[in-house]
């Protein structure tokens, strides 16, 4: 049994465990190495009072926080436009569609969930490009429309999620609920929504946490990288994401550059926490229903 | 006992996928008492019951023909041929037929909210009316006493048996008028079985009850009626229990085998 | 009979449930319809310098993007050819431990989370990262600038690791469990049974997985923005720079103004918008046959 194949093939499992998490620490290492030490509300503010910065009474030129500020606020709006229709779909599809519109709408939820985001990038400027050309010739791009292709870009991560959490809840309580007379919307939003309501905003936190990371989107659709706190949903905003690349390329000197480090930790925390609050909430929904075994 | 029939059925086949589970079965069911369906595992007692409050519609792929009539307070419904009724009369019709699973299907909330929810959503019960309704089904079935501190805790919590009379309870909220029971003891301990055919005895003086159930034993407690279903889902013979004994049922239990291949779903 | 007015509440439900499929399908539509109306056009222009040629040099009024569509396929390749390997192997190490050991099981734990916690990275952290650890480390081993398609496949690699490592663990896995314990009464261990008996027949599974690694490293914008060095050529070599479409998208936006430039731009986006509608395609049909 033990062939030169097999031998190869079990060194190379070894290899790749070795390899790959050695990679990834120097990666990460690395980067905690420079950004750790920089975190702190110097980073943030620098040195502007944090209350006058949070109430915008001051401006934040050299710190992250009108960055933090943006991405907070896309992300909000995004999760805002996109909870309905995605609850809602994933809804649809898991208790009401028949097998075919199952399948045909499932095939385009799949499509759209691997989408490169840039191409829902490119959605947000043509859709502007078209609203200039007919009806509002001052069309531009900013918060609104960002927001607006994040959300479509999330879309897929709410349908999904939403879908699975509702057909995990077993088919006997489902049979149940239709014994005692209830009809199946009835049963959908007045017992499985709850049931499921845990898996549903684990997929939530996820969009969170897909909406806070990419940049390919917001940077068709009015990122910019000096905005201060945008003040209203069509003007141009900054954003975390946006910020670290334009750092990377951008950087003037060192301080410029830490500052770079510092929001690339920050963002790497924020999406980590972020996935494991996902998890913890997606293992909670799992154990209530197959723990009892 | 009353002769006028709670249940009549003509000719009535079902089949998932094509692959017939019951057929052609004739059945007369009394307005009062216990009717018990006993068979073979797979024989489409299940089937039968579910064929009674048109719950099969919910599976994919189910087929019915044949005749289903219920003859109940309000009185005749046509349960069978139905064709594609309003979900109004679905729900009607399932308030007025009360049905307990297997397994205790309690919803993952609260004890409150499981008797709840239906009063809710098909009875539209008032909310004033909501408290007392809840406690009358659940004093019902002597759950009350056990439950009335703890109303708010997840129903999940209470022991197997209190779960299946809370089911049972959620069921008699709704007023039904006649009862389905799908072995409601097999997944209980003896204690707990006791108790629930102990409420079924009570029960019985208001409601009509049809009810599956595996063990022979317990079928000749509680039946009036004793219905044997033969292998290859065919009608089910009927017979009154008095002067069985356990090896009599067993024998005639075998004797409906009949050379029909046995339907499992 | 009663309750005329819950049902009336209930139809409203259905209704909300219908408007919510309505929404999220009409913007689905309206995303395939819009890049599709804006990129046709641009097929029937044909002039000389239109997309279809080799030479971007827009002040010439050469407006090419064969470079781009070759330095994708060439970067989604070779991100594959470096990151897939590792992947399946990593997997395959980490759902056939053998049979006993502590410290066996707590590494292939550890290990485990910490590829979940890979799918957690920002792309554009990656690309910080790499921009001042791997493409100095390129350049002061290997030559070049830094900016390099080979700095590009190697983060494009590990980007794509975690999505492979979990969709063959799910494939595999399962075949793995209900093998594994008649392959232990013949005598063979679990990496054993991974190798004659489950990987053999896992062709679709492997496939599937390869193919969306391959849809996600074309897709992807910041790590080829950032590291690949964007010159509009075919790449001589692999420490020469090279762009990718994605990479042309962004740029095009942030540098020319111009109708021609932006038809380059709606055209790769077309080009993008069927890769991965080619991709989703496949896996469906990987996905129904197993």
């Amino acid at each position: 049994m033990r062939d030169a194949g097999f031998r190869c093939f079990q060194a190379a499992a070894r290899l790749s465990a070795v390899l790959v998490p050695a990679f990834v620490f120097i990666l990460l290492g690395y980067l905690l190495w420079r950004g750790l030490p920089v975190l702190g509300t110097k980073l943030l503010f620098a040195g502007v009072p944090p209350l006058d910065a949070v109430s915008g009474r001051v401006p934040v030129w050299d710190g992250l926080w009108p960055a933090c500020a943006g991405t907070f606020r896309l992300v909000l709006l995004t999760v805002a436009l996109a909870l309905f229709p995605g609850v809602g779909c994933g809804l649809y599809l898991a208790g009401l569609a028949t097998p075919r519109q199952k399948h045909v709408f499932g095939a385009a939820v799949d499509m759209l969930a691997g989408m490169p985001s840039i191409v829902m990038g490119l959605f947000g400027f043509m859709l502007i490009l078209f609203l200039r050309r007919t009806f509002f010739p001052g069309a531009n791009t900013g918060l609104l429309l960002a927001a607006s292709c994040l959300a479509l870009l999330v879309l897929p991560v709410l349908i999904v999620s939403t879908r699975e959490a509702v057909e995990s809840v077993p088919e006997t309580l489902k049979l149940a609920a239709a014994a005692l007379g209830m009809s199946r919307v009835q049963t959908l939003l007045r017992l499985c929504l709850p049931a499921a309501a845990p898996g549903i905003s684990g997929g939530v936190v996820l969009a969170v946490g897909r909406a806070a990371e990419d940049t390919a989107v917001i940077l068709f659709t009015g990122v910019v990288a000096d905005a201060g706190l945008a003040a209203g949903l069509l003007d141009k905003f900054e954003a975390l994401s946006f910020e670290i690349f334009y750092i990377s390329a951008q950087y003037q000197d060192q301080e410029e550059l830490l500052r770079g480090f510092g929001a690339a930790v920050f963002l790497l925390l924020v999406s980590c926490v972020l996935l494991l609050a996902a998890r913890v909430l997606e293992r909670a929904f799992h154990r209530r229903w197959q723990g009892k075994r | 006992m009353e002769q006028m029939p709670a249940v009549a059925v003509r000719r009535l086949s079902v089949s998932f996928f094509g692959r017939a589970v019951i057929r052609d079965v004739e059945l007369s069911l009394p307005g009062g008492g216990i009717s018990v369906l006993v068979g073979r595992s797979g024989c489409g007692k299940t089937t039968l019951l579910r064929a009674l409050n048109r719950l099969n519609g919910e599976f994919p792929g189910c087929r019915t023909t044949g005749q289903v009539e219920l003859f109940l307070r309000g009185g005749r419904h046509v349960v069978y041929p139905g064709g594609d009724q309003p979900p109004l009369e679905l729900r009607e019709l399932r308030r007025r037929v009360g049905m307990v699973f297997q397994t205790p299907q309690v919803f993952p909330t609260s004890v409150y909210r499981n008797m709840a929810l239906p009063l809710q959503t098909v009875a539209d019960c008032p909310g004033t009316e909501l408290d007392g309704r809840i406690e009358a089904a659940l004093r019902q079935v002597d759950l009350w006493r056990e439950v009335h501190d703890r109303l708010q805790t997840p129903a999940e919590r209470l022991s197997g048996g209190q779960q299946q009379r809370l089911c049972l309870a959620r069921a008699l909220t709704l007023e039904p008028e006649l009862l389905l029971l799908d072995e409601p003891t097999a997944s209980l301990d003896v204690h707990a079985a006791r108790h629930v055919e102990e409420l079924l005895l009570r029960l019985v003086e208001h409601y009509p009850i049809v009810m599956v159930s595996h063990s022979l034993s317990q079928s000749l407690r509680l039946a009036s009626t004793l219905l044997i279903m033969g292998t290859g889902g065919t009608s089910p013979r009927a017979c009154t229990p008095e002067g069985l004994d356990e090896r009599t049922l067993e024998a005639l239990l075998q004797e409906t085998k009949e050379d029909a291949p046995c339907v499992t779903r | 009979m009663s309750g005329g007015g819950s049902a009336r509440r209930w139809e409203a439900g259905r209704l909300a449930l219908r408007l919510a499929l309505f929404l999220s399908m009409t913007g689905i539509a309206l995303l395939v319809l819009m890049v599709v109306a804006f990129a046709l056009p641009v097929f029937s222009a044909g002039e000389s310098g239109g997309p279809f040629s080799w030479v971007w040099a827009p002040a010439q009024g050469k407006f090419g993007i064969l470079p781009m569509i070759a330095g994708s396929l060439i970067l989604g390749t070779s991100a594959l050819a470096l990151g897939w390997p590792l992947a399946a192997a990593l997997c395959c190490w980490l759902i056939a431990p053998p049979p006993s050991g502590r410290f066996s099981r707590l590494s292939r734990a550890l290990v485990g989370e910490l590829v979940r916690l890979m799918t957690a990275v920002p792309t554009v952290v990656y690309g910080f990262t790499a921009v001042f650890l791997l493409s100095p480390f390129i350049r002061s081993w290997l030559g070049g600038t830094g900016m390099s398609g080979l700095t590009a496949a190697v983060m494009l690699g590990v980007l794509i690791l975690p999505t492979v490592v979990l969709v063959l663990q799910a494939g595999l896995g399962a075949r793995l469990e209900s093998v594994a314990l008649s392959g232990a009464a013949l005598g063979m261990d679990r990496m054993e049974v991974l190798w004659h008996v489950v990987l053999p027949r896992a062709r679709d599974t492997l496939l599937a997985s390869a193919i969306l690694g391959f849809g996600r490293a074309v897709g992807d914008t910041m790590l080829p923005l950032m590291l690949a060095g964007n010159a509009p050529q075919l790449p001589a070599s692999p420490l020469a720079a090279l762009r990718t479409l994605t990479a042309h998208m962004a740029l095009v936006t942030s540098n020319e103004a111009g109708s021609a430039a932006y038809d380059s731009l709606f055209m790769a986006g077309l080009i993008l918008l069927t890769v991965n509608a080619v991709v989703s395609l496949c896996l469906r049909r990987l996905g129904g046959r197993s």
